[in-house]
């Protein structure tokens, strides 16, 4: 029996993972094991000195949600996190770095679930000649500019799983990278070569932050085709020539594992490299920093199978009320193995970034232009359009040690037509305000972030800019001795519900954190 | 007996002259020297701040400062090796001789970032000690009126005493501030700092001076409290090397951003 293989075939269009697998990048690679063996060498050599670091941290935190809605979501999470770094350094020019992760998880939804998450975050070396400094490993590595959201920040992609973790960082994957820096008086110029390609994680359906049946803009999209007369025609035709496929086509898109079978890193030929480049100028009275990027979109797009709109075309063809299931020689079986899929796409971006200071008041600001990155309309079709986004803080520090942070979050997007999704400007202002108590024992962090894009000039009349969206994150942080720290606090996310913060509303909670460093 | 006298002469000659040039140290004049004792081309420092907050519980926090004058222009590293929430971050300072803001650089490794910052109220408290930001920076005696009181004696030590108060109210976060001044290598032995109210705010208390073979002399202990909240900060100075050699590059985002560096 030929059994329907989500998966099993790759996408049709534009598939960026499809492109060749070139010698250069294992030239690269094979270029940057022997600058490690022959870093490793100089560095054994006798009489150099060693200094090495080892820390970490481990932290358990309960987050019951606000709203207690155990359908299709957990209402209640329990994380254990065990972090750990160490470093290590022969003499001055030769050092290495690593980091891991291990998330116990256990969420209570309709049904509880455990979910174990080892992660190998950071394993880099790193040679120092002269005014070079060549990375090469699994790295972090940010080129932000200004707080809260980054658009110059684009080399290592998101864990959507733990974004709404703010309070521990580890919302950003490591990546594999060589990265040599040069360093000439106040100008650094640094090159990245990305020869593997690493995406987002992220839960398909499932979990809180989960895709399918959340606000992600991919989501919803699923959840529409999944309602579409194109997805019932679809159904209704396999269950009629395939009827053994029935079965599959119907969960497919409540499937995880059909999705999985198409992001992860097997299915996909990971050799077409990515690189990014960056020139940064300081000085004491400001900061430039220029980049371009040569990326892949961490987050797939969906593409449709075209013949799927075809089978809406029969329908409306046909009488009023009944279906016309078409014979295969009209449509083919095999559309119903690549219904449609999702794939990554090249986007190259350049990102322009500026810091400074006056009179006691910080500025910063960055903006990043993409090139073709997809874009949907409401019939869900989806197209190659450019985007500027920006970014712009200030802060100042008060008297009583009251740090305040002013946010602009902005973007616009070119040549929209009337039925895509996305605005063709978004606009998002925000605070950060963090201050101390009891000698720095107790320390005060809130932020907060409105959503001005879809206010009306009646919301504007009645002053009501929370008729949008909004997010907040207030945090009380208590060091019962140096190492040993209580947290309590809340992600709060309201407004309407056909915004993407508003749909996540339901996610709204509370936590309690004990965190213990070493 | 012409010799004598020749040599007799020329002894009063030297304490007359010597006393002329005492005579002539007025409150600026001694600030400066105060300013110029504590500075040396380059140091490397660890050092211990111990926070005694008014319920007596104790907290460490452990430094390494890297200090060196680059064409004239101060330039400063603390590195924070202790506790555990703060260790890996490195500050970076560039003085601005203009009187502005001075080019302040935080790596904060949580986040893998060099971040420009400001440290617009100087009063703010150093990692939760007694010490403000202003407190720990070479104080500029251009900014402040400073007028010679009544020598006296502190600790048994012969010492200057200087009143100093602001030009503009915001050049200081104080509103006067009382320094007792050694008067054999002026270093200040006590301090006595009153708030924008004028009532007593800190007390410092500089615990023992020592000299190097090279001449040169250090703070090894300071101590300051605070009288209004009875808390106080102690800062001890381990190995402490000055006129050292101290790379350049240890005051650049390289430095800051390495993170197997100390």
């Amino acid at each position: 029996m030929t059994r329907f293989r989500p998966g099993s075939r790759m996408a049709p269009v534009e598939n960026g993972r499809r492109a060749k697998s070139g010698s250069c990048p294992r030239a690269l690679i094979v270029a940057a094991c022997l600058l490690l063996c022959c870093g490793a060498r100089a560095a054994l050599a006798e009489g150099t000195e060693f200094r090495g670091k080892f820390e970490g941290q481990l932290a358990l935190k309960i987050a019951p949600d606000l709203k207690w809605v155990p359908e299709n979501e957990d209402v209640w999470t329990n994380d254990f996190y065990a972090y750990a770094a160490a470093s290590g350094a022969w003499g001055p020019n030769y050092s290495a770095f690593a980091s891991g992760l291990f998330e116990y998880r256990y969420s209570v939804g309709e049904e509880a679930h455990a979910e174990p998450i080892p992660e190998l975050r950071e394993l880099y070396g790193k040679v120092r000649l002269g005014k070079l400094d060549v990375f090469f490993g699994q790295q972090i590595v940010s080129w932000a500019v200004s707080d809260f959201s980054s658009p110059m920040d684009q080399l290592n992609p998101y864990d959507y799983r733990r974004v709404m973790d703010l309070e521990l960082p580890y919302y950003r994957l490591g990546t594999v990278m060589i990265r040599p820096i040069v360093y000439v008086g106040p100008v650094q110029f640094e090159a990245v070569y990305l020869p593997l390609f690493t995406p987002a994680r992220y839960n398909i359906v499932g979990p809180d932050w989960a895709l399918v049946g959340q606000g992600f803009p991919l989501g919803e999209l699923v959840h529409d085709l999944r309602r579409s007369n194109q997805w019932k025609q679809f159904e209704a035709f396999v269950a009629h020539w395939v009827p053994e496929w029935r079965d599959d086509v119907k969960n497919a898109l409540s499937d995880p594992e059909y999705y999985r079978d198409r992001t992860d890193v097997p299915d996909q030929d990971l050799t077409a490299p990515e690189a990014a480049a960056r020139i940064k100028y300081t000085s004491s009275a400001i900061d430039v920093s220029a980049a371009g990027y040569w990326l892949w979109d961490d987050l797939p797009t969906l593409h449709i199978n075209p013949r799927l709109r075809e089978l809406e075309k029969t329908e409306a063809a046909a009488d009023a009320g009944f279906p016309v299931i078409p014979a295969p020689e009209v449509f083919s079986t095999s559309t119903a193995s690549e219904p449609f899929a999702l794939t990554h796409h090249r986007v190259p971006s350049v990102g322009l970034g500026l810091a400074g200071a006056i009179e006691g008041v910080a500025l910063r600001a960055e903006a990043a232009a993409d090139f073709g990155r997809y874009y949907y309309f409401h019939d869900l079709a989806a197209v190659r359009r450019d985007e500027l986004r920006w970014a712009a803080n200030v802060d100042y520090t008060f008297p009583y040690d009251v740090f305040v942070e002013g946010i602009l979050l902005q973007s616009y997007l070119f040549d929209r037509e009337v039925d895509m999704i996305q605005r063709a400007w978004t606009h998002k202002v925000g605070v950060v305000v963090r201050t101390s108590f009891l000698d720095d024992k107790l320390k005060l962090e809130a932020a907060g972030l409105v959503d001005l894009s879809t206010l009306n000039g009646r919301d504007w009349r009645r002053g009501d800019v929370f008729a949008g969206s909004w997010f907040a994150a207030p945090i009380l942080t208590y060091s019962i001795t140096d190492p040993l720290r209580v947290s309590v606090g809340a992600n709060l996310l309201g407004g309407d519900e056909d915004t993407l913060i508003g749909s996540l509303q339901g996610n709204s909670r509370a936590f309690a954190e004990l965190r213990y460093g070493f | 007996m012409l010799r004598k006298l020749l040599f007799a002469a020329l002894a009063i000659a030297w304490v007359v002259a010597g006393l002329a040039w005492a005579e002539e140290l007025d409150g600026p004049a001694i600030v400066k020297k105060m300013a110029k004792a504590n500075e040396s081309q380059s140091s490397i420092a660890k050092a211990k701040m111990t926070v005694v907050d008014k319920g007596g519980t104790q907290r460490v926090r452990d430094l390494k400062l890297y200090t060196k004058l680059i064409n004239g222009v101060r330039h400063s590293v603390t590195v924070f090796l202790s506790p555990p929430d703060v260790r890996g971050v490195k500050f970076l300072v560039i003085e601005n001789k203009t009187g502005g803001d001075d080019d302040q650089r935080i790596y904060l490794p949580e986040q893998k970032r060099v971040r420009r910052i400001t440290t617009a109220n100087k009063s703010s408290a150093f990692m939760g000690s007694t010490f403000a930001y202003a407190d720990l920076q070479t104080p500029n005696a251009d900014k402040g009126k400073h007028k010679r009181l009544d020598d006296a004696k502190m600790n048994g030590l012969d010492c200057y005493v200087i009143e100093s108060t602001p030009k503009k109210e915001d050049d200081y976060i104080y509103s006067r501030l009382i320094y007792w001044v050694r008067k054999d290598n002026f270093l200040p032995v006590r301090g006595d700092f009153y708030d924008k109210k004028g009532a007593p705010w800190k007390v410092m208390e500089v615990g023992q001076h020592e000299q190097r073979a090279d001449g040169t002399w250090f703070a090894k202990s300071t101590k300051m409290t605070n009288v209004q909240d009875r808390s106080s900060t102690t800062l001890d100075s381990g190995e402490y090397q000055v006129n050292v050699p101290v790379a350049d590059d240890l005051f650049t985002e390289r430095y800051l951003s390495d993170e197997s560096a100390e």
